[in-house]
């Protein structure tokens, strides 16, 4: 059960967060169907320091972006959305 | 009886009475089963998993592989329990599983006989002919050990969740070192360990610490601790992220009897683990015997519960710790000889000792008779000793458990013979016989120093000096012999499972020579005694198979829990009515006075149908459905999603986030929509209300508003942060009524409201606030039935009063539940998301396309609408379905067939009043074309014909919803 | 008709050092556009998220929207010398981070729910339509278990 640091109400348990999938920047409407399928579908699948987009749904409600061991799960950090990275 | 007549921890003067069989036994407070039984003289305990053949008490605690008992107590009932584990009470009625009549006299035991074809994985070879299906049921029947009761469980469970600085796994002398010396720096520890008392082992073994009796020692340590949360009784068995980890408590009610369970959710800052070690069996011919038992467990038996388990003893060991049995069992009044299979074994006074000897077969069928030795380089020549008590010790195997299962390494020390731990996880310190063979006096001091760290990392320093204990002589160090090269390969090593040498054999012979195959192929290592006693044993016997290292097999991964835990533990409070948490609507009490059968739909308890005198649940449905279209009916709507969205930038995030254009829907006006993912899937329909120029009211349906909500708050925040848009659920501050029939107007026109309901103020899809029966209020007109339709919402404060005044205005008003709704909206060929619609549902689909078209701005899941698959021409589209036979309703997920291949199902289907005939919806390929089609409708076998035609299949005009 | 208020739970709970109690905490609204220190209490304001709280009693709040919620919420304080059992029975927060002027949404006997902290307890926003079922949890907790 993870540990995670909610940016704004600090570390919570795993239950109260539902994961959100990969940051991603969004194509505009006119991009080949090979980009906006890679945008829906593909993943990174890093071994490693990995970034991924949370909520804390089960608590404030907000999105956050989140930099995560997925070898370790250690939690390297939590930023706002639109924070410096 | 085997009980010494003094000695041991138990309570004589307490006597408790229990039943074994049938039979009237006694036993004292403080034994377990296995110790009571044992003291009565009972040999055969319980017959093995598959060849049923006798096995009695092997360990002493939680490495008990072969006691299975069925155990009754009151109302309380374990049909797998293992003896050794489970402490005395009055009135215990214990009893043999897996065997008929009884354990003695086992009718199957006879399969023992054809063991031969009936080795590991058998069932993948034999059984073939004619079918597997033909044996299966029987084999499966005989397959397990104890029978589960039918009724409910009554036991009581609960959970905690805490946190705490430092976890102290193990209660042992480590252990408690670690606890004692951590608590002194101040910080809140956590010490437990799954036995009741304190100091593990060290009342079997004896010892001095810091001038008290060893097992006094641990008591006044653990009872002078401040500020200590004590679990006895209490297993830690997982480690999970973040220094998590689950602990099961067996509980005593106030009341006696057996203990309840508690689960704790424990997150620390710092772990010590000191959980020690457990025995191995030895592994050689006929190994498995009733008397046959770890020799450390027999220590256990004779110092901690003063049993004799037996009077000619022969102790077959390749290591120091047995020796210690040997010494117990003399003192008590029996006469010891020690096969030792080092070639040089310690002498010791009053002992007869054979060095590099060892076992080669045992005779005996309900209890060990007699042991054949030889030495080790002369096999063949052998000696019977007679024996009614076979004590045996192979080593020692670190439970490494934990720390394996955090990612802690491991590394096969051979001198050891063990596996060690190697590199612990961040805030972790390993003590005590966990790290490898260590004495009292390496097990106190490294425990000391582990407390010593855990407080150092946090910040803290220890006041209390390492506790002293005397030295001792040094032990030789362990022969390792994993077998015996004998022909002979009925050599156990899986006791529960009945694994032997010779199907570990087997399995490398047909290349299962992965230590991960080994364990699924023979079954080794997945009784319920999780293989605490024949891992490591399995392990070397596949290296010597195979021709490889020990450390280069490997163990399998280590998995939670460390033991088992039962189903209702880890579920705590959460069954029956508080399984999950269900949403009530404002007038719940209201609806079941009227003869509401309540049903769960998307987390909302709501009414089904109003059933009156007599009427069945179906009858209801037919009478509500009629009677709502001619006169007016009354629906709670309470549940429905209310979100409300406001800022200057409210109307061109909305055209955003929906299919449908929403930034030209005027105030006062009404729009139904459709809400996409990213993917172009319709995740949630519902209508939007604009009820100012900035502000709007969204209605998703009563399962969705969470998930509506969340994607409004997901796009807003990660992809337009920059726009002022602000959002509310207020799905619970308001309840809502759906007025729907031709005479609808009527009953909402006798409502006292400055709303003016007129045609012309009010046309229908236009909504106005105001005060309602001196309430604050909005009336919306809108209809889900097809029906002319009002929705008067009032907030839920007086959702029950309102919805009593509703049907006391006079006129004859018809309650009508969900399933008659459904039955309107289908006969108007209306969808309802995720009964019509499933996860590959794209707008055009349905036969929403003009926003598509039209709709200028770019929109959530817009780009997935313009893709080849989304374009196809023989997609699923949405039809009306209409039986031939108007009698005949299908079932839901009925398949329409071209040329015996499934284009499509049928998604709603039910019989309608209005038409007076079976109606349905379905998603068929390339359905619009098909239109006037008869097509094949196939069911579990059976087939029927039906039309396609219009979804909509009452009223297509809309006029309805004007009169 | 406006006198017709379906009243609120008329009784507490009592078991071994447990109290639950309603309150009546008047109007209570839902307000955006309002700024406060990340879970925190004060003059009446809970901090919900960032630039949204959640104002009880009072005089009418201001923001950019305010939505007036009080029929959604059902109040209960939680008291008594065991709260903190009850708490660590329901979930994973901490006591320590439920002071006196403190506030936290989490997950509450797997139901999200705003609690807050007070001298000798703490006092639970829970929805309406949730509250019937956590009434009949708290009454299993906090009677069952010593």
């Amino acid at each position: 059960m993870l540990r995670l640091p909610c940016p704004y109400c600090g570390e919570r348990d795993e239950p109260e967060f539902r994961f959100a999938g990969e940051p991603a920047v969004r194509p505009g409407s006119d991009v080949g169907d090979a980009v906006w399928a890679a945008y829906l579908y593909m993943r990174s699948n890093e071994k490693g320091p990995h970034r991924e987009v949370w909520s804390h749904a089960g608590g404030c409600g907000q999105f956050f972006l989140l930099e995560r061991d997925t070898v370790s799960h250690a939690v390297l950090r939590a930023l706002r959305p639109g924070e410096a990275s | 009886m085997r009980r010494l007549a003094a000695g041991g921890a138990i309570d004589r003067t307490r006597p408790l009475g229990f039943i074994w069989e049938g039979r009237k036994l006694s036993g004292f407070a403080g034994d377990t089963i296995a110790s009571a039984l044992l003291a009565n003289g009972i040999g055969v305990i319980g017959r093995s998993f598959k060849y049923h053949r006798p096995r009695g008490v092997y360990g002493a605690w939680t490495e008990e592989p072969n006691a299975i008992v069925d155990v009754a107590l009151g109302a309380r009932h374990d049909p797998n329990a293992r003896a050794s584990l489970v402490p005395l009470e009055a009135g215990m009625v214990v009893g043999g599983v897996n065997a008929w009549p009884n354990v003695r006299r086992d009718a199957l035991g006879l399969i023992d006989l054809f063991h031969r074809f009936i080795p590991a994985g058998f069932y993948y070879k034999t059984f073939k002919s004619p079918s597997w299906g033909a044996f299966e049921t029987r084999i499966r029947a005989m397959a397990g050990l104890g029978v589960m009761r039918p009724e409910p469980d009554r036991l009581l469970y609960d959970t905690r969740h805490v946190e705490t600085d430092v976890l102290v796994v193990g209660g042992g002398a480590a252990g408690v070192a670690a606890a004692r010396a951590a608590a002194s720096a101040g910080l809140g520890v956590m010490l437990a360990d799954d036995r009741a008392a304190w100091g593990g082992v060290l009342q079997a073994e004896g010892g001095v610490i810091d001038g008290m009796e060893a097992a006094a020692w641990a008591a006044a340590a653990v009872g002078e601790m401040r500020g200590a949360t004590l679990l006895g009784r209490t297993t830690v068995f997982g480690a999970y992220d973040h220094n998590a980890f689950g602990l099961l408590e067996q509980r005593r009610d106030a009341a006696g009897g057996w203990a309840e369970e508690r689960v704790w959710l424990v997150r620390a800052r710092q772990v010590v683990l000191a959980a020690g070690a457990i025995e191995r069996p030895l592994v050689f011919p006929g190994n498995d015997r009733p008397g046959i038992m770890s020799a450390a467990a027999v220590l256990q038996y004779v110092r901690h519960y003063a049993v004799l388990p037996g009077r000619e003893v022969v102790i077959a060991t390749n290591n120091d710790t047995a020796y210690a049995t040997a010494a117990a069992l003399v003192a008590a009044g029996a006469s010891v000889t020690v096969a030792d299979a080092r070639p040089e074994a310690p002498g010791r006074d009053g002992l007869r000792v054979r060095a590099g000897c060892v076992p080669v077969g045992t005779g005996g069928r309900h209890g060990v008779k007699w042991v054949d030795l030889a030495l080790r380089d002369a096999l063949s020549n052998r000696e019977r000793v007679r024996c009614d008590l076979l004590a045996i010790s192979g080593g020692w195997s670190p439970s490494v458990h934990l720390h394996s299962q955090a990612g802690g390494t491991l590394r096969w020390d051979d001198a050891a013979a063990a596996f060690l731990p190697g590199v612990a996880r961040e805030g972790w310190h390993l003590a005590g016989a966990v790290t490898g063979p260590v004495g009292l006096g390496a097990a106190l001091g490294q425990g000391h120093a582990a407390g010593v760290a855990a407080a150092a990392a946090l910040g803290r320093v220890v006041h209390v000096a390492p506790p002293e204990t005397p030295a001792r002589a040094v032990e030789a160090p362990i022969g390792a012999m994993w077998f015996v090269d004998v022909a002979d390969r009925r050599q156990w090593i899986d006791f529960q499972n009945d694994v032997t040498l010779g199907d570990v054999a087997l399995a490398a012979r047909e290349n299962y020579a992965s230590v991960e195959h080994l364990k699924r192929y023979t079954t080794l290592g997945m009784a319920n005694d999780q293989g605490k006693t024949s891992n490591i044993n399995g392990i070397a016997a596949l290296a010597a198979m195979t021709g490889r290292a020990i450390g280069e097999v490997g163990t399998t991964t280590f998995r939670p829990p460390y033991v088992p835990v039962s189903l209702g533990a880890l579920a705590g409070m959460r069954h029956g009515r508080l399984f999950a948490p269900i949403r009530e609507v404002p007038a719940a009490a209201d609806h079941l006075a009227n003869g509401a059968v309540m049903r769960e739909y998307g987390g909302w308890r709501r009414p089904a149908a109003y059933l009156r005198i007599g009427e069945t649940v179906a009858a209801a449905i037919a009478r509500e459905a009629a009677s709502v279209r001619q006169g007016v009916g009354l629906f709670d709507g309470s549940s429905l999603g209310k979100i409300e969205v406001a800022g200057p930038d409210a109307a061109a995030f909305l055209n955003v986030m929906f299919y449908n254009e929403v930034a030209n829907l005027k105030v006062g006006r009404l729009r139904y929509c459709l809400m996409l993912r990213e993917t172009g899937v319709v995740f949630d329909d519902g209508v939007v209300a604009r009820l100012a120029a900035e502000r709007y009211l969204l209605s998703p349906s009563s399962s969705h508003t969470e998930g509506v909500l969340a994607m409004l708050r997901a796009w807003q925040q990660t992809e337009f942060p920059a726009m002022r848009v602000v959002f509310h659920d207020v799905t619970a501050a308001w309840a809502t009524f759906a007025v729907s029939g031709p005479r609808a107007g009527v009953l909402v026109g006798r409502l006292s409201s400055d709303i003016d309901i007129g045609d012309g103020a009010l046309p229908h899809m236009a909504v106005a606030e105001g005060v309602i029966e001196g309430l604050p209020g909005r009336i919306a007109r809108v209809s889900f039935t097809g029906e002319r339709g009002y929705e008067i919402s009032v907030p839920a404060r007086h959702g029950a009063a309102m919805w009593r005044h509703l049907l006391g205005l006079g006129e004859d008003v018809t309650l009508y539940g969900i399933e008659a709704l459904s039955v309107l909206r289908a006969e108007k060929g209306f969808i309802l998301i995720g009964t019509d619609t499933d996860g590959m549902t794209l707008p055009a689909d349905l036969g929403i396309t003009a926003p598509l078209r039209n709709k200028a701005v770019d929109f959530v899941g817009k780009r997935s609408l313009l893709t080849p698959d989304a374009l196809r021409a023989d997609r699923r589209q949405f039809v009306g379905v209409l039986p031939e036979d108007p009698g005949f309703v299908p079932a839901v997920g009925s398949h329409a067939m071209v040329d015996g291949r499934s284009v499509g199902w049928v998604t709603t289907s039910c019989h309608s009043p209005a038409l007076g005939r079976s109606i349905g919806l379905g998603m068929i390929e390339g359905g619009r074309g098909r239109i006037g089609e008869t097509m094949e409708i196939f069911h579990l076998g059976k087939t029927s014909r039906a039309v396609i035609g219009e979804a909509c299949h009452f009223d297509r005009a809309g006029e309805r919803l004007h009169g | 008709m406006a006198e017709m208020a379906a009243a609120g739970l008329a009784e507490g709970i009592a078991g071994a050092g447990v109290r639950v109690t309603p309150v009546e905490a008047g109007r209570i609204w839902l307000v955006s556009g309002v700024e406060m220190p990340a879970n925190t209490v004060a003059g009446g304001q809970y901090w919900l998220a960032p630039g949204r709280v959640l104002v009880v009693g009072g005089a009418v709040p201001e923001g950019a929207l305010v939505s007036e919620v009080g029929d959604g919420f059902v109040v209960l304080d939680i008291g008594g010398a065991r709260w903190r059992e009850i708490l660590a029975m329901a979930g994973t927060l901490p006591a320590g981070a439920l002071e006196p002027g403190m506030c936290a949404q989490t997950l509450f006997a797997g139901v999200r729910m705003l609690i807050a902290g007070r001298d000798g307890g703490i006092r639970v926003f829970v929805e309406r339509p949730l509250s019937a079922w956590l009434l009949d949890w708290l009454r299993q907790a906090a009677t069952s278990f010593v």
